[in-house]
């Protein structure tokens, strides 16, 4: 089933055809710790996730969303809309019940796989996760076991986990709280770890889940330069309630409306123009489609509500 | 998806495994709980010797399961719950988003918790060294039972790691997994819900059937894969749990996994429940059938089926008393071992009662059993008495032999012990055998400390039929009962009915007694002399009453007249066999009851026949000797608990190389009791007083031959099987000693052209005060040499009569010598096994404050080095970051 987009002008489709497949290989990343298979694409297939036997909270059906590589892809919706959801399948965290998460790597052969295995996923989750009896260097050098890519996927002897901690505290400005219990932290300062445990070996698919919330101006504006950084190499992708944090980081956003893709919206190159949406402009654009989403489903809400329509 | 987890990454599960060992070294609360553990278990120890007058880690080893399933549910009820919980569900999704499994998770958390359980084994190790400074301590069965707690430790890891995926709240985790292992300790708490049927197969699969065995030394295959089985199932369960609440299982395709897993685990099991592979941990061969037991089974399983019924005492050790079917699992396995080795032939084990057993005389028509009576005093009718108290057991036909099973809740016990000793001493081959009996006692308890008159214990005639009916069932035959006047039997004046002509001048108070036999052993004459005192009176025309077959002398309470002693004793060295039934012990008035049976008091009595005995070597234990241990725990069972009939697996035969000329050839049995009954002559010699010279009169020459007698040697004890394996401190146990009294006087008894008599002291204890274990064991005595006469092989025992070098029988008597409580008065009978009291009573307040001492410091160096560290961090000014 071909999914047609649902607001004009839009850009080249990032969903596709489920017919035909993008397996699109790509040049060796740019990591420079590890020479694990990277990831090119993602492509989320068919997928939906039901809790119990009626209760749907993500409905991808249907489509087949194509994330290429060097991007940073945002997931925007309203409380409930299956962001999390769909950030958790991505993961690797949670298994959908329909369809799943392909991945498009550099090796030769180029075949899609869908083990998160084969490839380095790193992950926000929107739940705070950093274990309060560990200190930070601890803490990181714990998940860095856990991420720590297999030897018989690289030719190279990646970084021990004791030295990809201290890169990723350095790189997340936690250097002076290595011996800081994670408990002792501020919820900023957790959720910078969350962030440095997120990039441990360079990943080559990042997925935050709320990254900006819960920390302050100073943070944010670092976050932000960080995520442009790995979308430069990295697929990225990033949820928020936050308009202003899609404008600025993501190339594409998904807008979730009750676990269904409502609208797809390519910031580079939308708004029926050539060159990207930058500023003002392109927070309009995405405010009035996330508006518009909003607006149908409230309005669809109230209508079933009230038995009539509501404009 | 494949039933089990596929292999997965050593590093993945050792990064879970160091993260959760890291978060419970840092919880405080895990040192408070080690700290808890370790004077629970001090105290515990303490709380046993208090009690108990002694040291035993048995007792501990049965609550340390239970304790270290508390310890270990507070350390790890919130495990995997916490995680899971909403405060930190990220941590589980960024742990699946590395790649990481459940079976990571579960299994890392289980060794975790397993590791860091392992404080717990050592504590119990330290309880073990504390113990074993106050002596007495088995090491090899200590190791055994130490594996066993390592395995209960592992399953209770297991237990919590599932109750903790399970159930989210940690509290509610730490009941869960509480109830749950209840539940599988013992399936009791089932009762009401449960069919009987069902519950014994629960039972099979219960902690409580597998982990006993450990305490006793025994390491079967089926107890190690269970342990390792189980838990190896219920981390499946956890596991798939997980997934379910994961959303990656449905719940049909749990259903069908867990009933796959068990369905495997049972499988598991049915493979060494069938094939018995044991490794015995005892060090005294308890669970290896000796030559003897061997060569009765060779002998009985080649005529067919052998029918095994076992009995045992009332009150059984703790552990069996749970464990309904240990002691039928236990004979299956005998059965088992020996069929398959060809040892049994058909060998098989019925008409076992599993529940009530112990009734099983006492309703004996739910067994297909024939009962017998005896009448109460002045009760009409004879066979049909309903008066409990006097109903003596039942009957069981077994190979064209009467067996009696004799109900042991009676108190018609002089009776039956006597009536055992008297068939070990006649044997089978007396046709119509006419036993005389001297009851002087009996069940007249006044307690008044007179003599006796010969009058005191007269039996109706009815009394008498049901006599001759209990031990009928023991001789297998006719015989008659006379029952003799202890005045008559003191009577000096010619008419005495022992012997006749005798001019025994019966005027002396003392009871020295000497019987003469002339200048000569072998002068062929038949005179004998009895002398009291300084009146040396002739008695070379003294002819002992050959009606009597054996005189039976009981007294039971009170002292025996000197005339009563001296015409025993002329009775005897004129070659008369002669059974002493003697009880040297009195309760005081108090009587026994729960509340002050510490504070009872027994007297010492003196039966008369003192020096008589001492003149022939013979030493009753002037100490009284009580065994506390067996007022509370087991040692009345230990030393015989289960017994059974005609049952030749709880036989041990042990041959010895010493053997004694009446022994030749005959096995030594061995108990492991305490006796009050000495020799003074060195233990394994033929013991012949020769020549044995009283007041100056003549010559006699006496042959003292224990039979059964007394060792400390633990490798001839019966106690491998004797289906309950003994504690670890009574390995050692002091035997018993019943003495088989030969007394040789040349040319005495002119009627059978031989001197040569049989006597046989038996001593028995009426206190009645320790319950009625003692005496169990003293049946089990008469068992033993029961069949010791009547088993395949013993016909040796045949005859009473004094024509030859026939041999009379064995005495059967033994006396249960209580063992002192430590520090009160009394000589202990194992110093090895107590030690030195203020030693391990220093001990055991010192350790517990030790082990609490050390977690505590653990703990507060752990907090201080953090309050440390923050001041450090205060004074160079790094502040930034931290929550204010």
């Amino acid at each position: 089933m071909e999914r047609q987009p649902t607001s004009e002008p839009m850009p080249t489709p990032t969903t596709t055809p489920m017919a035909t497949p993008m397996v699109t290989p790509m040049a060796t990343p740019t990591t420079t710790t590890t020479t694990t298979p990277v990831a090119t694409e993602m492509i989320t297939v068919n997928l939906s996730k039901r809790m119990g036997r009626k209760h749907t909270i993500l409905d991808l059906r249907g489509e087949r969303i194509v994330m290429g590589a060097s991007g940073v892809y945002g997931v925007l919706g309203a409380n409930g809309s299956g962001k999390s959801t769909w950030m958790r399948i991505m993961a690797g965290a949670m298994v959908a019940t329909t369809g799943g998460v392909e991945f498009v790597t550099d090796a030769v052969p180029a075949v899609p796989t869908s083990s998160t295995s084969s490839v380095s996923v790193g992950y926000l989750p929107e739940d705070s996760f950093v274990v309060p009896e560990l200190s930070v260097l601890e803490f990181l050098e714990f998940c860095a076991k856990l991420r720590r890519p297999d030897h018989v996927l690289t030719p190279a002897t990646p970084a021990t986990p004791l030295h990809e901690a201290r890169r990723v505290m350095e790189l997340c400005g936690l250097a002076s709280y290595s011996e800081t219990l994670c408990g002792k932290l501020s919820k900023g300062y957790r959720k910078r770890v969350g962030i440095a445990a997120a990039l441990l070996y360079s990943p080559s698919v990042i997925i935050l889940d709320e990254p900006s919330s819960d920390v302050d101006v100073s943070f944010r504006i670092f976050l932000h330069e960080i995520i442009r950084l790995m979308g430069c190499s990295s697929i990225v992708v990033v949820s928020s309630h936050l308009l202003d944090d899609m404008v600025e980081l993501c190339d594409t956003v998904f807008i979730l409306d009750g676990g269904r893709l409502a609208e797809t919206v390519n910031l580079r190159v939308g708004g029926g123009v050539s060159s990207p949406l930058r500023g003002v402009q392109a927070r309009d654009y995405l405010s009035g489609v996330y508006e518009s989403v909003l607006r149908k489903s409230v309005g669809s809400g109230l209508a079933s509500m009230f038995g009539g329509s509501v404009s | 998806m494949s039933l089990f987890p596929s292999l997965f990454s050593v590093r993945k599960f050792l990064a879970v495994y160091s993260l959760c060992i890291k978060l419970h070294g840092r919880a405080y609360s895990y040192y408070v709980v080690l700290a808890l553990y370790g004077s629970v278990s001090g105290v515990y120890l303490s709380a046993v010797y208090f009690i108990e007058y002694r040291v035993s880690l048995y007792p501990y080893y049965l609550l340390a399961p239970f304790l270290s399933m508390v310890a270990m549910s507070f350390m790890g009820a919130g495990l995997l719950s916490h995680p899971l919980s909403k405060s930190r569900g990220g941590l589980m999704d960024y742990l699946f988003s590395s790649n990481i499994r459940w079976y990571h998770v579960i299994v890392g958390s289980y060794f975790a918790l397993v590791s860091v359980s392992l404080p717990l084994v050592v504590i119990t190790i330290g309880m073990l060294f504390v113990v074993a400074s106050t002596g007495g301590v088995v090491w090899v069965l200590e190791l055994s039972s130490l594996i066993g707690f390592v395995l209960v430790v592992l399953f209770n890891a297991a237990l919590i790691i599932f109750s903790s995926m399970v159930v989210r709240r940690i509290s509610a985790s730490f009941a869960f997994a509480l109830v749950l292992w209840f539940l599988l300790y013992t399936p009791l708490l089932l009762t009401f819900l449960l069919p009987e049927s069902f519950l014994r197969y629960a039972y099979v699969g219960s902690i409580a059937y597998h982990y006993p065995p450990f305490l006793f030394g025994e390491q079967t295959l089926l107890n190690v894969v269970y342990f390792v089985v189980v838990p190896l199932g219920i981390l499946l369960m956890a596991y798939y749990v997980a997934q379910l609440r994961r959303g990656f299982m449905s719940i049909g395709l749990l259903f069908v996994k867990v009933v796959s897993v068990w369905v495997i685990v049972v499988g598991s099991l049915l493979l060494p429940y069938w094939f018995v592979v044991q490794f015995d941990m005892t060090g005294r061969g308890l669970f290896r059938l000796s030559e003897p037991t061997r060569e009765i089974l060779n002998i009985a399983g080649t005529g067919g089926d052998v029918g095994v019924i076992l009995l045992h005492t009332t009150p059984l050790p703790a552990s069996i008393q749970e464990n309904y079917t240990y002691a039928q699992q236990l004979l299956d396995r005998y059965v088992s071992y020996a069929d398959k080795r060809g040892l049994a032939g058909s060998v098989r084990v019925s008409n076992i009662s599993i529940s009530g057993r112990e009734l099983l005389p006492l309703i004996p028509g739910a067994y297909e059993l024939e009962p017998i009576y005896t009448p109460s005093k002045g009760a009409s009718g004879g066979g049909a008495s309903s008066d409990a108290e006097n109903y003596f057991g039942a009957i069981i036909s077994y190979g064209g032999e009467n067996i009696v099973i004799p109900n042991l809740m009676g108190k018609s016990l002089m009776e039956r012990r006597i009536s055992g000793v008297i068939k070990t001493l006649l044997g089978a081959g007396i046709d119509v055998p006419t036993v005389g009996v001297v009851y002087m006692g009996g069940d007249d308890h006044a307690g008044d400390g007179d003599a006796y008159t010969g009058d005191d214990h007269e039996h109706g005639s009815e009394e008498q039929d049901a006599l001759a009916t209990i031990w009928k069932s023991y001789l297998s035959g006719d015989f008659h009962i006379e029952w003799l006047s202890a005045m008559d039997i003191g009577d000096s004046t010619g008419n005495n009915p022992l012997f006749s002509a005798s001019t025994t001048s019966g005027t002396s108070a003392t009871s020295t007694t000497s019987a003469t036999s002339g200048t000569s052993a072998t002068s062929g004459t038949s005179g004998s002399s009895a002398t009291s005192g300084t009146s040396t009176t002739s008695a070379t025309s003294a002819q002992r009453n050959l009606a009597y077959d054996i005189l039976v002398v009981v007294v039971d309470k009170g002292t025996a007249p000197s005339a009563v002693v001296s015409s025993v004793a002329t009775y005897l060295e004129l070659g008369g066999s002669v059974v002493l039934a003697l009880d040297n012990v009195q309760l005081d008035g108090l009587g026994l009851s729960s509340i002050n049976r510490n504070q009872i008091q027994l007297q010492r009595m003196q039966t008369g026949f003192e020096p008589l005995l001492a003149s022939m070597g013979i030493v009753l234990s002037q100490g009284l000797v009580f065994d506390s241990s067996s007022l509370f725990v087991q040692v009345g069972d230990a030393s015989g608990g289960v017994r059974s009939v005609k049952l030749p697996f709880v036989l041990n035969v042990q041959p010895t190389t010493t053997t004694a000329l009446e022994t030749e050839g005959v096995s030594r049995v061995v108990l492991p009791y305490a006796s009050a009954i000495t020799t003074s002559y060195p233990f394994g010699s033929t013991g012949v007083y020769e020549p044995y010279d009283r007041h100056g009169g003549g010559v006699v020459n006496i042959t003292v031959t224990p039979i059964l007698s007394s060792t400390k040697q633990s490798g001839v004890d019966i106690s491998r099987e004797l289906a309950i394996p003994l504690g670890k401190q009574y390995t050692n146990y002091t035997g018993a000693s019943a003495l088989a009294v030969k007394v040789v006087s040349a040319g005495a008894n002119g009627a059978n052209g031989d001197a040569t008599g049989f006597g046989a002291l038996y001593l028995v204890s009426d206190a009645q005060l320790w319950g009625e274990q003692f005496f169990h064991s003293a049946d089990n005595a008469q068992l033993l040499v029961s069949i010791l006469n009547s088993g395949a092989g013993r016909s040796k025992f045949s005859s009473g009569d004094a024509s030859g070098d026939a041999f009379g029988g064995v005495a059967g008597g033994v006396y249960i010598s209580p063992v002192p409580p430590k520090g009160r008065g009394v000589t202990p009978v194992r110093p090895d096994v107590y030690g030195s009291e203020g030693e391990y009573k220093l001990w055991f307040v010192v350790a517990p404050l030790l082990v609490v001492g050390f977690f505590m410091v653990m703990g507060l160096r752990r907090r201080l080095r953090r309050r440390f560290r923050a001041v450090s961090l205060l004074l160079r000014g790094s502040q930034g970051g931290r929550d204010d």
